[in-house]
């Protein structure tokens, strides 16, 4: 076996080590935990600006669940809504391009994680950017 | 349709350059014998606007210097991508994309790069059912058959060959330009 194919082997190994998770059962009294259960954060929509304003709609779901969470016309680059987490939000950017109408549409969900640290259960819970902007 | 005559026009001049192997050769009893060793690659194929990754696996003959192998690309993020809905309505979307692809390929005409560094020239077809989806709706991007044609050449690294192609890839987007280069470790598993 030459000498690349030992990198190769040594790049996957470390790969596969770095990709695997702390142990559950491990205990940090300096961790911040927060215990508990978060059921909302931040939604942030981000947009390209327009003068005339950029209506947009947020859905629960996917866009043909039609669920719509909020209806709202943005004057600014960006604007956060405070939501429920668990659930996978969609938005809907309408812009106004001369004869076109272009509509962007992202996607993600709001999660909750919840892990054990020192027989505590502690919760976690990032808030999510759907990005609407328009690719330049 | 062009990507059908690439095609052919590859697979004419794989085959003639491999016909005169064998006529040199000289003798039909070597003329059938296989020594396939099989294979397994990693690669990614780019260009100024999108990145595949590409990993797979196969078998090639040592003898004929022609290889197979199963592939699957795949790009591995969302990229924003614009699809005319209806006349005066376009939509964008984040589109992710996958390849399953056939891919054959010939190396030919081995030369000297170095006294240390052998290469040689590549030609072949990822022919295979190119898929994806898009975020937030239940609509896909079409799907369909392709085959998408490159070109290059390949240098041999003590064990594992170091592809440079161009490729031709159709993914079906127009503010993607069909053109990328083709990068790709193939390595052959031998005893």
């Amino acid at each position: 076996m030459n000498w690349i194919k030992r990198c190769i082997i040594v790049l996957l190994s470390l790969i596969t080590a770095a990709s695997c998770t702390p142990d559950e059962n491990s205990c940090d009294p300096n961790l911040i935990c927060t215990t508990i259960s978060i059921d909302s954060n931040w939604v942030n929509l981000s947009i390209t600006e327009q003068l005339s304003g950029v209506p947009i709609i947020l859905y629960n779901g996917n866009l043909e669940n039609n669920l719509i969470v909020v209806r709202d016309t943005l004057y600014s680059d960006s604007h956060d809504y405070y939501l429920p987490t668990g659930i996978r939000y969609t938005a809907e950017a309408y812009y106004r391009s001369g004869p076109n109408i272009i509509i962007a549409v992202d996607s993600k969900k709001l999660t909750t994680e919840s892990f054990t640290n020192c027989d505590d259960t502690c919760y976690e819970s990032d808030e999510i950017t759907l990005d609407l902007v328009l690719i330049e | 349709m062009i990507r059908v005559l690439y095609f052919f026009l590859f697979s004419l001049c794989a085959t003639v350059t491999y016909a005169q192997e064998i006529d040199s050769a000289g003798t039909t009893e070597t003329k059938f014998k296989l020594n396939v060793v099989p294979t397994i690659s990693a690669g990614m194929h780019v260009n100024f606007q999108d990145f595949y990754l590409d990993f797979g696996a196969g078998a090639y003959d040592q003898k004929s210097r022609i290889g197979a192998q199963l592939s699957c690309s795949f790009r591995p993020f969302y990229k924003k991508v614009q699809i005319h809905q209806q006349s005066n309505i376009i939509r964008q979307w984040k589109e992710k994309k996958y390849l399953v692809s056939l891919d054959l390929y010939k190396r030919l005409l081995k030369f000297h790069l170095s006294n240390t560094l052998n290469s040689s020239f590549l030609t072949g077809a990822k022919s295979g059912y190119l898929f994806g989806d898009y975020l937030g709706t239940r609509e896909r991007p079409k799907a369909g058959l392709t085959i998408n044609p490159f070109v290059g050449f390949s240098i041999w690294l003590n064990g594992i060959n170091l592809d440079v192609t161009y490729l031709f890839f159709n993914d079906r987007l127009a503010s993607v330009s069909n053109s990328r280069l083709m990068f790709s470790l193939n390595i052959p598993i031998t005893p």
